[in-house]
């Protein structure tokens, strides 16, 4: 078994971690937890505006995660996106029921701040590497036309569907459909260039 | 032939819904359209894969935060109560392995149960993971045993959400109406108060006649505009099917009907007279009863007359 030591391909060294959190491997969970947390509060305190319950959210995610090793499926995703994509579906869910958005939409006062809200960079090399995808993500998004941009922002931190986005622009819900697949693509064309 | 176009047209349409799906954007039927349709297209399965690294991405847009050290803490203390992938109970064990088809022969029973002591055989290893997947299994149908519970107290808030709109929609219809009669009465002081406060304005005097002795008017002629805003009290409440008829009277054109009205439990009415005859000649103010909605000559006993003017 490779030791808990960054090891030179994060992906192999995430799978398995999650393979030996699968086997009950406290250790591991920890480690997986000490990796992939920052990030996953980072989005989950963005989408709630509210940091104790974005805490909530991790927490519950996580659990899921310690219970759910077994079926994790590596095709399916990174361990990292899917840890992203259990703690993203409880944030939605949660605002999607209507309390945390009503609170959420109290606490958004800065409309325009969703991507430098309030937070702490994490220590260490990893405060490097936050960064260096910070800036990638960043230029793909700056590249896009603007109106695909916003749906895709309000998709992904404020955990807005199709209609509501629609609802929030006071665009036709067809045009939004096709900003958000338009700007998918032109985004995975430039994060995911095939290979 | 057609099948096959029809089936097509469906792949692409659901294929065009995967990114939004990696992003959680779908409103729940086209989500279970998507899912349903994953389960047989292997082509999508593997589509959704590559979306949800590009939706990953879009994770390292927002600054990371890390969590406090006692969210950590109870977060790994919590494990302990989680019912974790370590945590079967034998007699689970026993029920997964016996449907499992790589499940080891009982003879091997013992290695088995060691497993719970980190022996890593590959028999051992198996079984575990066969109680994980009979777990896994367990915690899926807990899980959605909650979300029916959840979705049942959501469809309650939504109920009670749409009764509570319902009411303050009418509770607004109500103060928008109320609104729009106080800026009715409004308008109407207004006039009056032009009326009463400007110099050329004209107060002509009723007085009670016959039975409605007790009763007196006011008209005050705007002359200039050749309105009038007549008021009147005391007046007895007119028989069932009778209402009061004002006129003004002039040697050239008779009586002339400046409209009807009616009075409340008071004995008081009003009216706006929308033309009045020019100052220039003699009128006399006159009010009959008559029958409801008033006639074109006068035909009912008279009530109320014009003195004088000051």
């Amino acid at each position: 078994m490779p030791g808990p030591a960054l090891v030179p391909d994060d992906d192999t060294h995430d799978r398995r971690l999650v393979v030996r959190v699968a086997a009950g491997d406290r250790d591991a969970f920890a480690a997986l937890f000490d990796r992939h947390s920052p990030i996953v509060l980072g989005v989950l305190v963005c989408m709630l505006r509210d940091r104790a319950e974005a805490e909530e959210v991790l927490q519950e995610a996580f659990l899921q995660a310690w219970q759910d090793a077994a079926v994790y499926r590596p095709e399916g995703a990174s361990p990292r996106g899917w840890l992203l994509m259990l703690a993203r579906s409880r944030a939605i869910d949660r605002l999607r029921s209507g309390r945390a958005r009503r609170l959420r939409e109290e606490r958004s006062a800065l409309e325009d701040g969703v991507l430098s809200a309030g937070a702490e960079p994490p220590a260490g090399p990893a405060r490097v590497e936050a960064a260096e995808r910070r800036r990638t993500v960043g230029s793909a998004l700056a590249e896009l036309p603007a109106e695909q941009r916003r749906c895709i922002e309000l998709a992904y931190f404020e955990g807005l569907s199709h209609t509501q986005i629609a609802a929030r622009l006071e665009a036709p819900l067809g045009t939004v459909k096709s900003r958000v697949l338009l700007g998918m693509r032109k985004l995975r064309a430039v994060l995911e260039p095939a290979v | 032939m057609t099948l096959t176009t029809v089936s097509d047209a469906r792949h692409q349409r659901l294929a065009e819904l995967l990114p939004a799906y990696a992003l959680g954007a779908l409103e729940p039927d086209e989500q279970a359209a998507v899912e349903k349709h994953l389960a047989g297209c292997p082509e999508c399965a593997s589509e959704l894969a590559a979306w949800r690294r590009t939706a990953e991405h879009l994770a390292a847009a927002t600054p990371p935060v890390t969590p406090t050290t006692s969210a950590r803490e109870r977060l790994l203390t919590a494990l302990d109560n989680a019912g974790g992938p370590a945590r079967r109970t034998p007699a689970a064990a026993r029920v997964s392995a016996a449907s499992s088809p790589t499940a080891p022969p009982p003879a091997r029973a013992g290695p088995r149960e060691g497993a719970r002591s980190r022996d890593r055989s590959a028999p051992a290893r198996r079984g575990v993971a066969a109680w994980l997947a009979a777990a896994a299994a367990i915690a899926a149908v807990v899980l959605a045993s909650w979300a029916l519970v959840r979705q049942g107290a959501l469809v309650g808030e939504l109920e009670r959400a749409s009764a509570e709109r319902r009411r303050l929609l009418a509770e607004q219809e109500e103060l928008r109406a109320e609104l729009s009669r106080a800026r009715g009465r409004l308008t109407e002081l207004a006039a009056t108060i032009d009326l009463v406060t400007s110099p050329d304005t004209r107060r002509i005097l009723l007085a009670g006649l016959g039975p409605a002795e007790g009763a007196s008017a006011t008209a005050l002629v705007d002359p200039h505009r050749g309105i009038a805003r007549f008021t009147a009290q005391g007046l007895p409440v007119p028989p069932l099917g009778r209402t009061y008829q004002l006129w003004t009277i002039t040697a050239e054109t008779g009586p002339v009907s400046a409209g009807v009205f009616d009075v409340d439990e008071r004995g008081s009415g009003e009216l706006e007279v929308a033309s009045v005859p020019p100052p220039e000649q003699a009128i006399t103010w006159a009010v009959t009863v008559e029958p409801a909605g008033g006639v074109p000559a006068p035909t009912g006993e008279m009530v109320l007359r014009s003195q004088v003017e000051s």
